[in-house]
């Protein structure tokens, strides 16, 4: 659940190479073309 | 009951925590889902009460709302004029209050306007089949919405016609899912949680006719077949894989960029015009499922042939656009082919073009598709890709505080924190040793920061520099002034 406060995480974290954050990108969420008939262009 | 290699491909597809693990990528997505409305509630303090209760319901009340595509549609709307800085009105706020939320009756908005209702596949996932709206809900704002949103989808093609199914076109359907679910109980089950509309349509375009599409966010969650491809349940459970699997990588990326460079344009030897770095990913993610689909399909049980036919007899999934280089000179005609080719395009030649996880993401699906076809290469390019270290700028000796408001959503059981950045309106996901450093910083000074960092992982302390300027970036810390 959301929280306004950042507990520690309950876990070790020795066993990770290194801090990761990550985000989306806009770019990434618009659609993919239509699948068309055999002979089509899309696919 | 398929061969032990084709039981461990399905799993190796089908169960990866980041890229294949339906429940996983559903809850991450669910963890987005309710501190985007804690957000919105702070934004729009009007709708703020209809927030807060939806965003505490259990998952299984809140899933349909979350997978409703004009309330989807309209809540990533609302994120994104937060991102962009932009004072719109909340649409989903107007959608969301048009809905009893206490109907309990397990069923999103725009399914609840359907008559009859109808859920294909009801003990693997939310999915529901636009049939009719009934007359009485017709003028309302959301079903307006949603013909907005399907007339939208089409725009780009000639003669585009919704068809209403009847009852053999909805048991086609199933047949289909059922199918699909039994053949690959792992990767082809694992596509039903991500699909919430089905609808049935026919359309064309100078490229030929409709199979089907997926909707991203214009429409999301959403899928259209051409009815005639209902008839034959193995050519369902195809599209059904194949359009789920799109929407399945919509919600992936909704949780983590595989793309950082969109600026990439890559030649296609069976298409004349070059396509994305990102088109690209979708079409590997779905070739090398094909490639599991089409050799499971040709070991089919009897047990499987008898209740839903002989399977296809051709790998071919496609023909070569005339005038293409692959029409002239053959080849790239099967799924291996080409996601051999994509695959190799995307680590080899435009690798440093993805994000770490986006090159997870190529490995996975090469490695996966490699074992049963080998002409695809699972070892190319897999060390990393050359570049400089970034600089990494020596920690602040007066320390570091959290940007107010704080707005997280931990997942443990994932070791990842969702933290939103307020000044940049944008989701983090850290993993446990950034959520540590995060926590950490709270106005102490550097010294003791590095203590506590010390105590808690015995980690090099380069560790604590690069997280401390990743957080910076990400606009989720500052340093302590004044």
């Amino acid at each position: 659940m959301p929280s306004q406060t950042v507990e520690m995480p309950q876990m070790r974290v020795a066993d990770e190479s290194a801090p990761s954050i990550t985000t989306d990108a806009q770019y990434e969420r618009a659609w993919v073309p239509p699948y068309l008939a055999p002979g089509g262009a899309a696919k | 009951m398929l061969s032990p290699l084709y039981t461990q491909i399905d799993r190796t597809l089908g169960a990866d925590p980041h890229f294949g693990a339906a429940d996983a990528i559903e809850a991450r997505n669910i963890a987005r889902y309710r501190l985007g409305l804690t957000v919105l509630a702070r934004r729009f303090p009007d709708a703020a009460d209809r927030f807060e209760r939806l965003g505490k319901a259990d998952d299984a009340v809140l899933r349909p709302f979350l997978y409703d595509p004009v309330l989807r549609n309209a809540f990533e709307d609302d994120l994104l004029a937060l991102e962009n800085h932009r004072d719109d009105p909340s649409e989903f706020a107007a959608h969301l209050a048009e809905v009893d939320l206490d109907a309990e009756d397990g069923l999103g908005p725009c399914e609840r306007l359907m008559t009859p209702r109808r859920r294909p596949w009801a003990s693997r996932g939310v999915g529901w089949v636009w049939t009719e709206v009934g007359p009485e809900s017709a003028g309302r704002p959301l079903a307006r919405r949603l013909e907005e949103l399907k007339d939208g989808t089409f725009a780009d093609m000639r003669g585009a016609r919704r068809i209403s199914p009847d009852e053999e076109l909805v048991a086609g359907l199933s047949r289909g899912a059922e199918l699909l679910a039994e053949l690959l109980p792992y990767a082809g089950a694992g596509v039903f949680p991500h699909i919430s509309l089905v609808g049935l349509a026919r359309a064309e375009s100078d490229d030929g006719e409709l199979y089907s599409l997926s909707g991203g966010d214009p429409l999301p969650s959403a899928l259209f077949i051409a009815p005639e491809h209902l008839r034959d349940p193995w050519m369902t459970a195809e599209i059904l894989l194949h359009e789920g699997l799109h929407l399945k990588q919509f919600d992936v990326l909704r949780t983590g960029s595989l793309v950082a460079d969109p600026g990439h344009e890559i030649e296609i030897p069976w298409r004349l015009t070059p396509w994305s770095l990102t088109r690209v990913l979708a079409a590997l993610h779905v070739y090398a499922h094909m490639v599991l689909f089409f050799a499971a399909a040709g070991e089919a049980p009897a047990e499987l042939r008898e209740r839903f036919g002989e399977p296809p007899v051709t790998e071919d999934v496609g023909v070569p656009t005339p005038g293409s280089r692959a029409a002239v000179e053959g080849g790239y005609t099967t799924s291996a082919e080409r996601a051999a080719y994509l695959g190799q395009q995307a680590l080899e030649v435009h690798g440093g073009a993805l994000t770490p996880a986006g090159r997870r993401f190529v490995e996975w699906l090469m490695d996966a598709a490699a074992s049963l076809a080998p002409s695809v290469r699972a070892n190319v390019a897999r060390e990393p890709v050359p570049s400089s270290a970034p600089h990494v700028p020596q920690p602040d000796p007066r320390g570091y505080r959290k940007i107010e408001p704080v707005a997280v959503c931990p997942l443990p059981e994932q070791g990842q924190l969702l933290a939103f950045a307020p000044d940049t309106a944008k989701f983090h996901w850290l993993n446990r040793h950034a959520w540590m450093i995060y926590a950490l910083c709270d106005g102490r000074e550097l010294a003791a920061l590095q203590e506590q960092y010390a105590q808690h992982t015995g980690s090099d302390p380069a560790g604590l520099a690069s997280g401390l300027a990743g957080l910076v970036a990400a606009g989720l810390v500052e340093p302590v002034v004044g």
